[in-house]
Parts: C-alpha cells; sequence; structure tokens
C-alpha cells in the first residue's frame, strides 16, 4: 500500500515536472518563431559560418552575426556589436546562407485543358495563377525562397512571367515586403521545337448573331524554326500599330474582333520588359542573342541543353543563362539510342559556361525543391563552389530583377535566410530552418517541441571524431543514425534521412554508448523498505523529472534499480533510462536481475538459505518446462491432423439401492429469496458416509465441475459447494432436517443468502468417482500452470534469461555463492560490492562472473593506492561501476574517473561503465554498444571522457537530446 | 404583392384534394405536386398576437403583438391596438422572427451555368422554374426570400433576382429584378486562373474597344440619316459620335457591363480561394464598381482576411463553415470556424443553407446557431442571416426585420429559432399565410401524425396507400415476417395507430412503419430528383435506395 501511495505521488510530481518542461520548450521555441505570424521579427542570429554571397563582403564570416530588424537585414559580420533590445539566437555550428532563388520553376505555369492555345498570348500573366495564400512547404523545406513563374513554355509568346517570394504577408494590400517582388518581370518567348505547329484559332462570336458571319479557324505559326522570328516581329508590330489605333482608313466594321493579346503585348513592349527567352538547341540560342541585340533590349536565355555549344557566342553577347542541369542523378534512365537529334545529357558540358553569367535550376519539369542538388550536380561538372552558389542565389536574383531585395546576405536585403547543418552543396548536410521576410517558414516538423508521445522522433545523426564503438573498436571521424529511438547505423558514413537533425561533435569530440549505473537506487526517494520479490521497482516510475534528468545529463543513461535492501526471497532489480517520455519509453526491462543479499550470512548457510529459494524455482519452472513440452507435443499432433481425445472427466454415476440412511438418495430441492428473479428447482444426488456428505446437482445439469461437501451434525448439515469462483471461495450451505425427507436451510456466497428447502425423492444410493482437477483444455489442449508472480523472476533466472546480483563480502562468501549459484545452477552471476572478489579473481574470470565494485575500493600496493578494478580487469573479470545512491548517480563517471586516476585503463573504465556491465547484467541487447539495433543513446564528450578537460557536450537517450 | 389567383388556386387546391379520396395514386401523386403553400384569402389586416417577437433591428419584445396591414407592417410591440377588422392568430408561446434571407442560391435555376465564360446578358428570369421542390422546401425552412443566381461557373454571368418562394409564374414571384451581375475570380470548370484573369481583363477592354466602335458606328449613323458623307476619319468620328450614344444603342452583350462600369449595377463576385480574394477586388477598383460590390467567398478565403479588412465590403460566407488543412510535412490537421474570423475582422456577412438537403446545414437557422456556439455574438448571427442579405441586396428597407414600414415577411417559430428543436410554424410573405405546418402536405406523408389531416389519409387512400406500401417496400415487408398482410388489415393497423404502442401489435408497428416508409418513398424520391439535378449527396439517396426509386414516375416534377 505505501509503494502504492508513493508511486503515486511520485508520477504525479514528474508530470508536474514534465508539464513545466513542455511549457519552458513551448516559449523558447515560440522565442524562434514556432513559424507564427506574431513574432518578433527582430533579432539576431549567430553562426559557426556565415555565407553572404556578397561582392563586397567575405565569402564566408566565421563566428558570424546577422543583425535583422522588422525583416529587414541590417548588419551583417563578424566582430559587430548586438544591439541589447535583440533576441539572439545561436545557431551553433550551423551554416547560414541566403535564401535559394529558382530562376525558372514548375510553380503557376502551364494551362489546364485546351486553354491558352494562342501562339503569341501576351495577355496572360503568370502572377494569376499564383496562390498567395498556399503554403510551399516542401519547397521551402529545401531552402528555396524565391522563384520565378512562367506563363509557360508550349507556344511562341506565352505571356508575361513574374517573380515571387514562397513565403511572408501573402496580402499585397498592405505591406510593402509582400510576397509578389515583381508581377510583370519579363515577356516569356519560346523556341524550338516545342513550339512549332500550334493548333489552329477559332473565334466564336456571342452572344451569336446572324450579322456576324462565322470565321474560319485562324492558322497560327511558327511551323518551323524558319517562322518563329518572324512570327514574334509580326505580332510586335501589329501590336505596336494597333495601339495607336486603326489605320486611319479601317472603319469600325473592317477592324478584327477584339483580343487582349495585342494591347498586352504592345504594353509589354512599351514598358521594356525583360526578354526571357527558353532556348534548348544551339542554332535557338543564336537566334534568341540576334533577336535581343536587334530589338535593343533586356533579355537572358532559359534553358540551354546545348548552350554549351555556343558558350562562346553567349559569353561575349553579356547575356546571362539560365541553366537547367540535366541531372543525371534524378533521371539516370533515359535511353538515346541511334537518334541523332537527341541532345546527349553530359555534365561535363557545364565547364564550357564557366564564363557566362551563369544561374542554375532544377531541370525541367521536376519540382523546384530540387535546387540545392542541381547545384550540387554541377560541381561534379567543374565549375568551383563560389560559382554554383552564386548561381542558386545571387546571380538569379540580379537576372531576374530582384537582386535589390533577395539572392545575398547584406544589409538592407529582406532577411531570407536558409540555415544549414553543414555545407550548402554536402550532400549530408540539411535544410535546419528558413526565414522569409524574418519569419520562420520551416523547421523540421519534430524538432519542435510536440505535445503527446505520438510525436514522432527525428531521425539524428551524431558525427565525431572518435565513436567509440567498444573497447576493440574505434571509428576515426565517424557516424550514428539514429531512428525512432535505435541506433541504425554506425560508421565512417551513414545515411542522411530528411529533416535528420545532425550533431557534429568535430574532429576532438568522441562518442561512447550511455553509461550505465549497475546498482543505484534512482526514484526511490529514500524508500528504504525492502520490496517483496513479487514487486518490480521500475513500475514506480514515470516520466523523467528533474532529479533523473540530473543524472542523465552526467552521461549516465541507464541505471540498474535497487532496493536499499533486498527481500530474503530476492528482490527483482530494474532496469530503467535516467529520460524519456514516458513510462514504457524509460524501462528497459522491468525484472532485469534477482538480488540476493548473504553480506551478512554464515557462509555455510548460503547454500541453505538462498539454494531453498532457488529450489522452489526451479520447481517452478519444471512446471512451466512440463506445460510447454506437453503443449509442443499437442501442437505437433495437432498440425499433424491427430485427434487428441479430451480427457473426460465425466464422472460415471453408478446407482444401487443401499442401507437407509437420512440424507443418502436423491433430493429434490427448491432456492428462493435474495437476488433470484423466480425460484429454482433441482435435483440433488447426496451420499452419507459416516458422517461425511457428498454429493453432486444432476438436475438441472452443471456445466462446471463441482462438488458438495459437507457434514451431518444431529440433524444440522453444514457444508460448502466446491466450484471454481475463481478465488472468491466456496458458496456455503446449512440446512436442519425438519422432518423426514426434507430439509429446510439457506446458501450463502459473498454476502448473499438464499433459502433452500428440499425433498428427498428416492433412496437410492449413488456413486461419485473422485474427479481430478482438469489439467486439459478444449481439443486436450493442455493448460498452463498457475502464475507465481514471486517465483516469477526465479524462473526467468533459471533460464538463464536474468542474472543474479549477490551482494557478498568475504571471500568465505563469494567462493560458497559461486559453489552454488555458478557451479551447481550455472546461473549468470553477477557480484555486488564484493571486496575481497580479489582474492578470487582467477575463479571469477574463469566463471565469468562479474563484480560491481564498491564506490571507492582503494587499496595501496607498494605505498600506493589502487583501485581494486585494476586487479579485477588486469585478471579478465568484467567489472561493472555503482553509485549507490539516488541523484547522486549522477557523480558515477567522476566515480570512474576516480578509479582511472588510481590506475585503471581509461579503457576498461569505458568500458566496465558501458558494455561490460551491459553484459554482466544481460541488457547488452538494448544498451552499452553504438551498434546498429541498440537504443540510441549515447555521451558525446569533446575528448575521451576519462581525460582532463574533456566535458559531456551532449546527452542522448532514446534518440532524443536530453536537454541541458 | 397581392396573389391575384390565389383564391381560384385554393379552391382547385381543395376540390382536387376532396375529390382524391377517390381518385386513383397517380391522381394523388399529382395532388402531392401541388406546393405546399396555402393559398389563404389574404385578409387586409392581420394581427399575431401574444408571441415573442425577435426583430433583429430594435429590442426584443417577450410577449407583443404584431400588426399587418396590406402586406406592411404597421406596428408591433407590447401593446398595440388591433383594428377590430383584423383577423387575429394567436400566436402566444411562439417566437416572431423576420423572414429569412438566402443570400446566394442558383437552385432556382434549371442549369446553374452557361458553357460560355462571358455572359452578361443573361437573366436568371428565362431559368427560374417555380415549381422547384426548392422553392418549397425554402418556404419550410422559413426562408422567405431568395437571391437566385447564377453559379459559380463563369468568368461574368448573367443578372440576378430577388424571389419569394411563391407564386406560380417568375413575375408573380419577383420581389426585386436586375439586382446584380454575378462574376467569378476563381477560374472556370477546364479553365485556370491565367485564362480566368485574362477573359476577365479582356471583358473590359473589349468594352472599352465595343464603345470606340459604337461611337463611331453612332456617328456614321448619324451622318446618314441627314444623308451626309463621312467627312471625318474614324478617330474624330470617334470622339464625334460619343455623344450619340443613347442606352437603347448598347447591344445586349455589353449593355449591363456598361451599368456595371458606370456604377448603375451591383456586382456579386465569386471568390473561391483566398488567392482570388485580391483579384476580385482590383477588378471592381479598376472597372469602377467596387462601391456596389459583394463578395462570395470561399471556405477558405478567411485567409484573405487582411485584404477584405482593408476592402471592407459585405461578404456572403460559404455554407461550409469549417475549413480543415493539413499541414504537408506534419500532416497535423487544423481546424477554422470560418465565421468567427469574419466577426472578430468587423466584417459584415451574410451566411449561406448548405446546398444538400440530408444535412442540417440546409437550414439558415442551424447555421446562425453554429455561429453562436462558436463564440459569435447572437445578434451578429441573426443578422447574418436577415438584415445583411437584405442590405447586400439593396432591400434593407424592405426585408430582413421586423419594423414597422417593411415588407410583413414573418416566420413563425415554435420557439427560438437558434433552438435545433423548433418549428417552423407560419410563414407570412407579404402578410399573406403562405406556409402552415399543421396543413404541410409532404411533411405529414414523413411523419404521418394523428389528428384530421392523417386520418382523412388514412381513409381516402385506401386504395393507392397500400398499393405503394407493397410496391415500394417488398423487401422491408419480408424483414417484418409480414409477406401475407392483406391490405385490410393494414388499413386496421393504420386507424389503430394513435392508440399507441402495446406489446401485442409488435407486427402492427412493423406494418406500419412499412407504410410509413411507402409514403416517406414517395416524398423522399421527390427530393431526391430534386438533389440529383444539384448534385446533392450521394449519401442521401443511397440511403433511401429501393424505397422511393422503384415506383415509377408517378410524380415528375412537372
Amino acid at each position: 500500500m505505501i509503494r502504492a501511495s508513493l508511486g503515486f505521488a511520485r508520477s504525479r510530481g514528474a508530470s508536474c515536472y514534465a508539464m513545466a518542461t513542455l511549457v519552458a520548450l513551448m516559449v523558447a521555441g515560440s522565442a524562434f518563431g514556432g513559424g507564427g505570424k506574431d513574432l518578433p521579427r527582430s533579432f539576431v542570429l549567430k553562426a559557426a559560418r556565415i555565407m553572404p554571397v556578397d561582392p563586397d563582403l567575405p565569402w564566408i564570416i566565421e563566428d558570424g552575426v546577422i543583425i535583422v530588424r522588422d525583416g529587414v537585414i541590417v548588419a551583417v559580420g563578424r566582430d559587430i556589436e548586438i544591439p541589447p533590445d535583440l533576441a539572439v539566437v545561436d545557431l551553433k555550428g550551423a551554416t547560414i546562407l541566403p535564401g535559394f532563388v529558382a530562376a525558372a520553376s514548375i510553380a503557376g505555369g502551364g494551362h489546364s485543358g485546351h486553354t491558352g492555345d494562342e501562339s503569341v498570348a501576351a495577355g496572360y500573366r503568370a502572377v494569376d495563377a499564383f496562390d498567395r495564400y498556399a503554403r510551399y512547404e516542401t519547397t521551402v523545406a529545401e531552402g528555396v525562397t524565391t522563384i520565378h513563374i512562367s506563363p509557360g513554355q508550349h507556344r511562341l509568346l506565352t505571356g508575361v512571367g513574374a517573380v515571387v517570394k514562397l513565403g511572408g504577408p501573402p496580402d499585397c494590400a498592405r505591406c510593402a515586403r509582400q510576397r509578389v517582388l515583381r508581377d510583370q518581370s519579363d515577356l516569356t518567348i519560346n523556341l524550338g521545337e516545342a513550339v512549332f505547329n500550334p493548333p489552329d484559332h477559332v473565334i466564336y462570336h456571342m452572344p451569336a448573331s446572324s450579322d456576324i458571319a462565322i470565321t474560319p479557324a485562324q492558322r497560327q505559326r511558327p511551323r518551323s524554326r524558319l517562322g518563329q522570328i518572324l512570327a514574334l516581329d509580326e505580332a510586335i508590330e501589329a501590336a505596336i500599330a494597333g495601339r495607336n489605333g486603326p489605320p486611319p482608313l479601317k472603319r469600325w466594321a473592317t477592324r478584327p474582333q477584339f483580343s487582349i493579346h495585342v494591347p498586352a503585348l504592345a504594353g509589354a513592349w512599351d514598358s521594356k520588359l525583360t526578354l526571357r527567352i527558353h532556348v534548348q538547341r544551339a542554332v535557338d540560342v543564336e537566334q534568341a542573342i540576334s533577336f535581343i541585340q536587334a530589338k535593343e533590349r533586356q533579355g537572358y536565355l532559359v534553358g540551354g541543353a546545348e548552350a554549351h555549344r555556343a558558350a562562346n557566342r553567349i559569353a561575349q553577347a553579356g547575356i546571362p543563362l539560365v541553366y537547367r542541369t540535366r541531372n543525371p542523378l534524378r533521371s539516370p534512365a533515359g535511353d538515346i539510342g541511334y537518334d541523332r537529334d537527341a541532345i546527349e545529357p553530359n555534365i561535363r558540358n557545364l565547364s564550357a559556361l564557366s564564363d557566362v553569367k551563369l544561374a542554375l535550376t532544377a531541370p525541367e519539369g521536376q519540382p523546384t525543391a530540387h535546387l540545392r542538388l542541381a547545384a550540387a550536380t554541377a560541381l561534379r561538372a567543374g565549375l568551383d563552389e563560389r560559382k554554383v552558389i552564386e548561381a542558386i542565389t545571387r546571380v538569379p536574383a540580379e537576372i531576374l530583377g530582384v537582386s535589390d531585395r533577395v539572392g545575398s546576405l547584406s544589409p538592407g536585403k529582406d532577411a531570407d535566410i536558409v540555415v544549414m547543418t553543414g555545407g550548402p552543396l554536402a550532400t549530408t548536410s540539411h535544410v535546419r530552418r528558413v526565414y522569409i521576410g524574418g519569419r520562420v517558414v520551416f523547421e523540421p516538423p519534430s524538432a519542435r517541441p510536440t505535445r503527446g508521445s505520438d510525436a514522432t522522433r527525428h531521425p539524428l545523426v551524431v558525427r565525431a571524431g572518435t565513436v567509440w564503438v567498444g573497447p576493440d573498436e574505434q571509428i576515426k571521424d565517424g557516424a550514428i543514425l539514429i531512428e525512432d529511438g535505435k541506433i541504425v547505423a554506425v560508421g565512417r558514413s551513414v545515411p542522411h534521412p530528411p529533416f535528420a537533425r545532425v550533431i557534429d561533435a568535430g574532429p576532438g569530440g568522441f562518442v561512447s554508448p550511455g553509461f550505465i549505473d549497475a546498482h543505484g537506487h534512482l526514484s526511490l526517494e529514500g524508500d528504504r523498505s525492502a520490496t517483496p520479490s513479487d514487486i518490480a521497482l521500475s513500475k514506480l516510475i514515470g516520466t523523467a523529472d528533474v532529479a533523473d534528468l540530473r543524472v542523465a545529463r552526467s552521461g549516465v543513461t541507464t541505471v540498474m534499480l535497487s532496493p536499499y535492501r533486498f527481500d530474503s526471497g530476492g528482490s527483482q532489480l530494474s532496469a530503467i533510462k535516467t529520460a524519456g517520455r514516458d513510462r514504457d519509453d524509460r524501462v528497459v526491462r522491468d525484472t532485469a536481475a534477482v538480488a540476493f543479499d548473504v553480506r551478512s550470512a554464515d557462509p555455510a548457510k548460503i547454500k541453505e538459505s538462498v539454494g531453498k529459494r532457488l529450489q522452489a524455482g526451479k520447481k517452478y519452472l519444471e512446471k512451466w518446462q512440463k506445460y510447454e513440452k506437453e503443449l509442443a507435443e499437442w501442437l505437433e499432433k495437432k498440425k499433424k491432423g491427430k485427434v487428441v481425445p479430451t480427457e473426460n472427466a465425466k464422472e460415471e454415476e453408478a446407482s444401487d439401492e443401499a442401507a437407509e440412511d437420512p440424507i443418502t438418495g436423491i433430493w429434490q430441492g427448491t432456492v428462493t429469496g435474495g437476488p433470484l428473479p423466480e425460484p429454482m428447482t433441482g435435483e440433488v444426488a447426496l451420499k452419507l458416509t459416516g458422517t461425511d456428505i457428498e454429493g453432486r446437482v444432476i438436475e438441472p445439469p452443471v456445466p462446471m465441475e463441482h462438488k458438495i461437501v459437507g457434514t451431518l451434525d444431529g440433524d444440522k448439515i453444514t457444508g460448502e459447494i466446491q466450484v471454481d469462483t475463481e478465488g472468491m471461495g466456496y458458496p456455503q450451505f446449512e440446512a436442519t432436517l425438519d422432518a423426514p425427507d426434507h430439509l429446510t436451510g439457506s446458501i450463502s456466497f459473498q454476502g448473499i443468502s438464499v433459502d433452500l428447502e428440499a425433498e428427498r425423492i428416492e433412496k437410492k444410493d449413488v456413486e461419485f468417482k473422485v474427479t481430478k482437477s482438469k489439467t486439459r483444455g478444449k481439443g486436450g489442449r493442455p493448460l498452463p500452470p498457475k502464475v507465481d508472480e514471486s517465483l516469477e523472476p526465479l524462473k526467468a533466472l533459471l533460464e538463464k534469461k536474468i542474472p543474479a546480483v549477490v551482494d557478498v563480502r568475504t571471500a568465505a562468501q563469494i567462493d560458497a555463492v559461486i559453489k552454488l549459484l555458478v557451479e551447481e545452477y550455472e546461473l549468470p552471476t553477477v557480484l555486488l560490492n564484493a571486496e575481497d572478489a580479489y582474492l578470487h579473481a582467477e575463479a571469477l574470470a574463469e566463471k565469468n562472473v562479474g563484480v560491481i565494485v564498491p564506490r571507492a575500493i582503494v587499496r595501496t600496493r607498494k605505498y600506493l593506492p589502487y583501485h581494486q578494478g585494476d586487479d579485477l580487469t588486469r585478471n579478465h573479470v568484467p567489472i561493472a561501476f555503482q553509485s549507490g545512491a539516488e541523484d547522486g548517480a549522477r557523480s558515477l563517471p567522476r566515480i570512474a574517473l576516480y578509479a582511472v586516476e588510481r590506475g585503471l585503463a581509461a579503457d576498461a573504465a569505458l568500458a566496465a561503465l558501458t558494455i561490460d556491465a551491459a553484459r554482466m547484467l544481460k541488457i547488452d541487447d538494448r544498451v552499452g554498444a553504438l551498434k546498429p539495433g541498440r537504443d540510441g543513446d549515447l555521451v558525446v564528450t569533446n575528448g575521451h571522457p576519462f581525460e582532463t578537460g574533456s566535458a559531456v557536450t551532449h546527452v542522448i537517450i532514446n534518440g532524443q537530446e536530453v536537454d541541458r | 404583392m397581392v396573389l391575384r389567383s390565389n383564391r381560384a388556386t385554393r379552391a382547385a387546391c381543395f376540390s382536387l384534394r376532396g375529390r382524391s379520396r377517390r381518385l386513383k395514386p397517380a391522381a394523388r401523386a399529382v395532388v402531392l405536386l401541388i406546393p405546399t403553400v396555402v393559398f389563404a384569402a389574404p385578409p387586409a389586416k392581420v394581427a399575431l398576437v401574444g408571441g415573442r417577437i425577435i426583430p433583429v433591428v430594435g429590442e426584443d419584445t417577450s410577449e407583443g403583438t404584431l400588426l399587418i396591414e396590406h402586406g406592411r407592417i404597421t406596428a408591433i410591440g407590447a401593446e398595440v391596438k388591433i383594428p377590430y377588422d383584423a383577423m387575429e392568430v394567436d400566436v402566444s408561446g411562439k417566437v416572431l422572427f423576420p423572414g429569412m434571407i438566402d443570400p446566394h442560391s442558383a437552385r432556382g435555376l434549371d442549369i446553374p451555368n452557361e458553357s460560355l465564360p462571358i455572359t452578361p446578358f443573361l437573366d436568371v428570369y428565362d431559368a427560374i422554374d417555380p415549381s422547384r421542390l426548392f422553392f418549397e422546401n425554402a418556404l419550410r425552412d422559413g426562408v422567405s426570400s431568395v437571391h437566385v443566381m447564377q453559379a459559380n461557373n463563369t468568368v461574368i454571368g448573367g443578372l440576378s433576382r430577388v424571389v419569394r418562394p411563391i407564386g406560380l409564374s417568375i413575375a408573380e414571384m419577383t420581389v426585386k429584378e436586375k439586382v446584380a451581375l454575378k462574376l467569378s475570380t476563381t477560374p472556370k470548370r477546364g479553365s485556370d486562373r491565367m485564362v480566368q484573369m485574362a477573359t476577365m481583363r479582356e471583358a473590359f477592354l473589349e468594352l472599352a474597344d465595343y464603345l470606340e466602335r459604337l461611337a463611331e458606328r453612332r456617328y456614321e449613323e448619324d451622318l446618314k440619316e441627314k444623308d451626309k458623307k463621312i467627312d471625318v476619319g474614324p478617330a474624330e468620328a470617334r470622339k464625334r459620335g460619343k455623344e450619340l450614344i443613347r442606352p437603347e444603342h448598347y447591344d445586349d452583350k455589353h449593355a449591363n457591363l456598361v451599368k456595371l462600369t458606370t456604377g448603375k449595377m451591383d456586382a456579386w463576385i465569386y471568390a473561391g480561394a483566398a488567392t482570388d480574394v485580391g483579384p476580385a477586388i482590383s477588378t471592381a477598383k479598376d472597372n469602377g464598381f467596387f462601391d456596389r460590390l459583394v463578395l462570395v467567398l470561399g471556405p477558405e478565403c478567411f485567409k484573405a482576411i487582411g485584404e477584405l479588412q482593408a476592402a471592407q465590403r459585405t461578404v456572403v460566407l460559404d455554407p461550409q463553415l469549417i475549413y480543415r488543412e493539413r499541414n504537408p510535412l506534419t500532416g497535423k490537421l487544423k481546424e477554422t470556424f470560418v465565421p468567427k474570423k469574419f466577426a472578430d475582422a468587423g466584417l459584415t456577412f451574410a451566411l449561406q443553407p448548405a446546398p444538400d438537403l440530408s444535412l442540417a446545414e440546409r437550414y439558415l437557422s442551424y447555421q446562425a446557431a453554429r455561429c453562436v456556439r462558436h463564440g459569435i455574438s447572437r445578434q451578429t448571427a441573426l443578422e447574418a442571416i436577415t438584415i445583411n442579405p437584405a442590405r447586400m441586396l439593396g432591400l434593407g428597407d424592405e426585408l430582413g426585420s421586423l419594423e414597422v414600414g417593411k415588407i410583413a415577411n414573418v416566420v413563425v417559430f415554435s420557439g427560438d429559432p437558434l433552438e435545433f428543436d423548433s418549428w417552423v410554424e407560419l410563414v407570412y410573405i407579404d402578410g399573406i399565410l403562405a406556409y402552415d405546418k399543421s396543413k404541410d402536405v409532404r411533411l405529414e406523408q414523413l411523419f404521418g401524425e394523428e389528428g384530421d389531416e392523417g386520418e382523412g389519409d388514412s381513409d381516402e387512400g385506401k386504395k393507392g396507400d397500400s398499393d405503394e406500401a407493397t410496391e415500394g417496400d417488398s423487401d422491408e415487408g419480408k424483414k417484418g415476417g409480414s409477406e401475407e398482410a392483406t391490405e385490410g388489415r393494414r388499413d386496421e393497423q393504420l386507424s389503430r395507430e394513435p392508440k399507441g404502442s402495446d406489446r401485442q401489435s409488435d407486427e402492427a408497428t412493423k406494418d406500419l412503419t412499412a407504410t410509413r416508409r411507402g409514403a416517406m418513398g414517395k416524398a423522399t424520391k421527390r427530393r431526391n430528383e430534386e438533389g440529383r439535378r444539384q448534385r446533392s449527396s450521394e449519401g442521401a439517396r443511397s440511403r433511401f435506395k429501393g424505397r422511393g426509386d422503384k415506383h415509377g414516375d408517378g410524380g415528375g416534377d412537372g
């Protein structure tokens, strides 16, 4: 009872703390923008590397600072004064870049159905198709903040393009820095095969009238490359002519029907909109450049699969090129065969364009989000990194005419910022956060604090100079991937799934498995009573509370939770984690070991006391083993289709006339009253032997096994109906023979009683066979024995699933324990404390018995103190460290450090804290090593944990970083 | 309005009803077709006495009298002197509420939209079908005025009009004609936003072009009339011709657009998505009708609340009041109660009933009640179904509240209009008792209450009823295990029904249910046909599948 209330109080405290933590996290999260609109758009960003991509600023600013006010960058640099009124967001090891600019995208664009079929259709505006209120998470998630939207590429002149941002205030009515950067940025012209042979154009007159003749469908141009520039020239001339009004002599009746495209083209031409010309072949490049030059307009080329063949021409003309990479990574297939016209994708072609003002975009038809990948591919062509990064930031912004707002991080520009985990073009780095106009528009979803246990854990990649897999295996410059709380991969390189968080501990970083406290009392809160052997201590724990987290922060991730005193029948020890979302998350094993205390026992009596308990366990185990064997046999038989006869426990009734006595015979009785809605009648056969009565109900047939047992005392009958009531006792009855062959009385059960009246209707004797207890269920299936909670741990122990932890002191005790547990029962055994263990070191090593060494056991050797663990480890006896405390477990690493200082090898101490402890306690399938499949428990230090000056930098439990 | 033919109709109606006792089922179905409008002879003066009055504009009166004289409200309040010649109607314990207004509906039309994008020359007059069950249902739901307007699948649509849900011809029904032009910035089906907006711009630019041509033409025609030769070039002709244009010279295609751009016509623009709101506002501003703009919004448009707030135009909200959105990265669902956003922004809005008849959202009062539930003040919610739409339609002085001088459109609820168990008991339109629940044939068929009407029905329909029941409900009959049930038995049970249910007549009850279902099927079937045309929910149909649909087309919609 005490235990229960203790647990309750504790879990309440824990949940309070959890709530507080949650609130704190939420506050912290919102301070840096959970994406909300009402957040301060003025802040200071600090990061390890800032790449402003501005010609006037250094290429990389190490440990730089960006100051943002009202969504606008006001300062960028290394040593600049931070205004005291602004919140500082320290992004630590991150790299900061300007938001990427995609000079071509698949957003907007494209008509649906049979619309937009006019070959020259300047009246269409791409900005109309831009959904200003839509969410562009999937594109923004890749760092793309500004895109060009095109009215289409399917006709010669498809309309007017626009440049928009993918975040920020959507309503253009009220704000200066809105989503649409330029609603009319360019006149989109497309050259090449794709625009040849447009469909005939039909004009309908509505409402139909007999006054107006039905006009035949008009043919549209161009039909070929020869006509494409001609068609453009014609359309432009006609538009300009139309703008000045109809020719003087052309009267109203003869003028063509009004079309928006004519005045729109005239307007666009007059306003000298930039010409955006899509080209594929080299010949189109040539035509486009000539056209731009002849018309004396600003212009740039887009696409350019064959641009490398006209690279010099483009460079000479000084016309920028938005190059669509032909990405071999995304579409590795694509047969070319013998098609002589096919343009062979060759990434090397890009290198020819190194003199051209170049912007890069994703391959045609592929998501705009692939911009960074497109850029990374370009690196392979031999372009230098700087040019490639500029080609997705500053250069496209300049080409699109929006470089006053976006494309670089310099004072006056919008705070469109991409935070990356590593180098911008490294395949393993990820977008950590994206700001547009100073608002957070993207964060990996689970990186924000989420309520509820269904919150998905984000993948985590930990990189460090040394990954300490185990004492025999360390990886230099290694990495570990944790997904869903488990280690998935360990090695020199690991997969980087989307949204993975990356912790880069740097070259000096050292990753080791989480430390194990082999004997601690965390969560007991001073409760010094011994737990009964049928209770697992893990029932006490809930969400990690402040004390638990204090321990977790020190690097201790697992605690073997022990009561202060062990029960004489053997206490259960539980293995728990020091942090976790809930109880399930925290329990490694409810019953992780059975502990005996023989510290003060006479060595000679150990066999008796502990042995007796083991005997009981053994019997229990045998019962189960027998059942399992029978079950296996039964299943085998059943599988083969053999009919297993039900062991029928039906009793045979033999009856014969017998000597008369007042009881023996068939009684017909009626039960009334109590909860019975109406009287029940039945027949009961009774037999009197001496004063003992035995009987069965014969009518109505009772489906259960039962037995009426009673005694006759004068004319009083008392007894019980033995029927399985699942431990609620048997119904009792008492009756009086008030007349010959007639009795009255009552039956009571669980406080309910009913009246009974019966009459003997036959005086024959009915024999009952002694029934045996049922051992077989339906179809002869063996029934399992009863579960005994107090013997369950012993069963697990005897099955060698969990170890026995024995608290011993003297050599004689150790000897007795080894003889009994190890030699006789061959059980996995761990000695607790065992101050004299060094005397048995060889025997222990031979039998592979581990020792949980006391907190400070220092002996002197040649006048110098040394740690006993050294003696043991030298003799290959595995050791583990214990705190023997509650949240004092936080000093466990220091206890180990002390041992190292007193002679223990540093790696041996680390092994004792991790893998050796896990192995001896048989929890090494979950913790103790950095192997795939194990729990994601790690400690990251800035050096070997037992080197002077090393400190814990990160603790990760179940893949979740413990908040420091 | 005075229903000129109502006496005659009433007589015809009653004589038909009387005769129908001996009529065949088909004829009975014809009787059912006649709208449940009860054409009471309009007394010149009606006093609704003893009810709670919710005038929407002004204070509530807990127990008062509303006096109607010649179709107008002439007095209202706790102490009203009732003229000696007024017909007194006791509505004590009931609630008087203004006739509700359906602000935007294409359901009175046979086809909601043309396939052409620009059709300002259309008028819903040509497409309203007075026999639509929709109007009957509107009346039953307490709607006394419907703004019939083309649906959203258009760029520039036709003219709308406000009608009463009673009357045999469109002229009779009409309250106000040529109310507004319908426009849409959300793409027409098979189109896209680029084309939609280019088409919209083209329509107005073409208008300018047309006006120039017209001026030129007018100048030439003018000279021709005077037998003069054309003396100037086209540019000069256009200039001179401008003054010669009279309204009758505009052709059908442009006449309404001219009115629109000169501020003589209202425009209702549908913006189905938040991104369409901006273009809708700028279209109105650019073409000079911003002051006469009403926005009809899709559920998502609350996102553009900033733009809407800046514009300060009245809006009609989507019948779908809750907007749900899933985050593509986290999969989290976010729900927004749309009217709350508008109420918080201080915008004037009107609510629409859902087109799906099987949902509770078909009741305007339910829509308003949901608003109250989500934290909008009761007054705002009530205004959104009465006075706000009236003002949007330019009828703020005539409809939408119970005020002296206004048209007497009054709904008598059995309880508070926002309570879901309140029924519309009576509806007065123009002071005429247009609907009386106790005489609602269709409701009676659905619920078959005891009482005079019920008795009469069961008697008269001996043959008809049972025919339909057996035909429509063969599977139902099997379930009840009463295949052999004879018509006679069924009738017997029918008459026994009101006495309540004792355990023995279990079977009888089942049979009765079957009979009722037959009748219900009949009513439902017609409802379904209506629904099909309105693309109403699949669910409503499947629920009644195999019942109503079976028995032929005894009662088409006429």
